[in-house]
């Protein structure tokens, strides 16, 4: 089939939806399909841009494609008779983020006109696709809430799954992810100065900025944990995470009411690792099973701490557990094949 | 060259233009990305019928790329439409836009179009047209004072709008 992948995006601003349409434009031709990505630019201030934007979509056509699959807002506007849409974000600040939008001022009449426009597209518009699916159960009631539309749950999987294995079952708890407070990462370090094992803990990933990483930084030395903590505050490339993940003990990852699963938990399933997670870390807690998968917890350093005690002294308990997060990501079928498969239709 | 822009390039994408405007692009962003800009890219859909493309032209009109950008590469009929302080119009042969104009001569889209592309063209720093598209650009009555014929716009002389 022709298919047109559409996205849109604000110039130079690149994040997990850009990589998930190139992925995603790739697996399909993979599956023999002509698939071509369209990419619009976008600008949500000030409220007449989001209004232009919206014009703009609904005013191109593509005529040369058997299907269509929008994204995002306001991509999902373009003209074509036969669209599904693989809904990763409608336009949330007219809805869940509008009343903390204005939560210290009053929205003036050209933010409430947008928001009424917006609704209305929204409403009038979305209904044109033959079917909707949404990347997590948050997206999908959030329609429902605020459009009164159902959208099937559609997990997506990890760019690129072939490239992860599974090595020997290390002495250190792995979390891989950018540093900030709600990713909690200072949870982590704190669980390590309740530790009872010489387990270690490895974070990595890219600091919000200065201060974030300085808190860890002072947090580790304070605590006196600096010799079972490794921090990597950059980007570190694909193939490090990958290893690093292949010889982990567990996978820690705990952040605070996230909307969707995120990749962490998927990629250490990946490599078979456990995932260790809190009761309010929201998406992941669909993946991650207490003593199935991993362990649940209260987001309180002493029980984070007791988790990794108790991996560190049973590794055939992390390789089970890490095995059977394997198999649930395969029973889910969170896989490209499924994804291929179900947006265009074919089975 | 000016070291380290951001330049913001927005080309046709589609079944049709896929084997010449998207490899060119494809060599493009790797050349800049080379020599240390920063790039981010843009695909517009290519319109199949006059009707389309007008309506196109308007969408582009539309949309807004912002000012990050130190420059905006247009590669193929309506992207040349869209707006921005240092804009390089790149008019390939194969631009199946300019085509579809010619096709429809006399009709009110043609007239449209033609004018959108004149007033495009006058916005714009520079357009780079080969021996094909400046041939296309006479029948349609398009002209430029910033234009320029080179025998390979791939090369060197996209630097002088880089500069």
């Amino acid at each position: 089939m022709k298919i047109a992948v559409v996205n849109s995006g604000v110039p130079f601003v690149w994040g997990g939806a850009e990589h998930l349409a190139d992925a995603l434009t790739r697996r399909l031709r993979e599956f023999g399909h002509d698939a071509h990505l369209i990419r619009i630019p976008f600008q949500w201030a000030p409220s007449q841009e989001v209004l232009r934007h919206i014009l703009a979509c609904r005013l191109m056509r593509l005529e040369d494609y058997d299907l269509v699959i929008p994204l995002k807002f306001p991509a999902y506007f373009l003209r074509h008779d036969n669209k599904v849409l693989w809904l990763l974000h409608q336009f949330r600040q007219v809805y869940d983020l509008w009343d903390l939008s204005f939560r210290d001022s009053h929205p003036k009449r050209d933010d409430l006109e947008m928001k009424r426009l917006v609704t209305q597209a929204d409403n009038t518009y979305l209904p044109e696709a033959k079917k909707i699916y949404a990347n997590s159960h948050v997206t999908a009631d959030r329609l429902k809430q605020f459009n009164g539309l159902d959208a099937e749950i559609l997990y997506p999987p990890v760019f690129e799954p072939e490239s992860f294995y599974a090595g020997d079952y290390g002495d250190y708890i792995f979390c891989p992810s950018r540093i900030n407070s709600t990713k909690r990462q200072q949870l982590l370090v704190d669980a390590m100065a309740h530790c009872r094992t010489p387990v270690r803990l490895v974070l990595a990933g890219v600091p919000e900025g200065p201060d974030e990483e300085k808190r860890i930084r002072e947090q580790i030395a304070r605590l006196g944990v600096s010799n079972r903590v490794e921090f990597l505050p950059r980007f570190i490339l694909e193939a490090q995470k990958i290893e690093l993940l292949a010889k982990a003990l567990a996978v820690a990852y705990v952040p605070y009411d996230e909307d969707s699963y995120g990749y962490v938990a998927l990629e250490a399933y990946l490599a078979r690792r456990p995932v260790i997670t809190c009761k309010d870390s929201g998406g992941i807690l669909i993946l991650v099973k207490d003593g199935e998968t991993g362990r649940v917890v209260e987001p309180i350093p002493q029980e984070i701490g007791s988790a990794f005690d108790r991996l560190y002294g049973n590794r055939n308990e992390a390789r089970a557990q890490g095995n059977a997060g394997w198999d649930l990501v395969e029973s889910m079928e969170i896989t490209w094949e499924n994804v291929v498969r179900r947006l265009t239709g074919s089975g | 060259m000016k070291p380290a822009m951001k330049i913001l390039i927005a080309a046709l994408s589609g079944p049709a233009v896929q084997g010449t405007i998207g490899e060119f692009v494809a060599r493009l962003t790797e050349g800049l990305r080379a020599s240390d800009h920063q790039v981010d890219v843009f695909q517009l859909p290519a319109a199949q019928s006059a009707e389309a493309l007008l309506e196109h032209a308007y969408a582009a009109r539309f949309l807004d790329v912002g000012a990050e950008a130190d420059r905006l590469l247009t590669i193929g009929t309506a992207c040349h439409v869209l707006q921005h302080p240092a804009k390089i119009c790149v008019v390939p042969g194969c631009d199946s836009g300019l085509d579809l104009a010619i096709q429809a001569a006399e009709s009110r889209e043609h007239r449209y179009i033609c004018a959108a592309l004149a007033t495009a063209f006058s916005r714009s720093r520079l357009v780079l047209v080969d021996s094909t598209s400046k041939v296309a650009l006479g029948h349609l009555g398009v002209k430029a004072a910033s234009l320029l014929e080179v025998p390979n716009w791939e090369s060197e002389h996209l630097e002088r709008g880089l500069k």
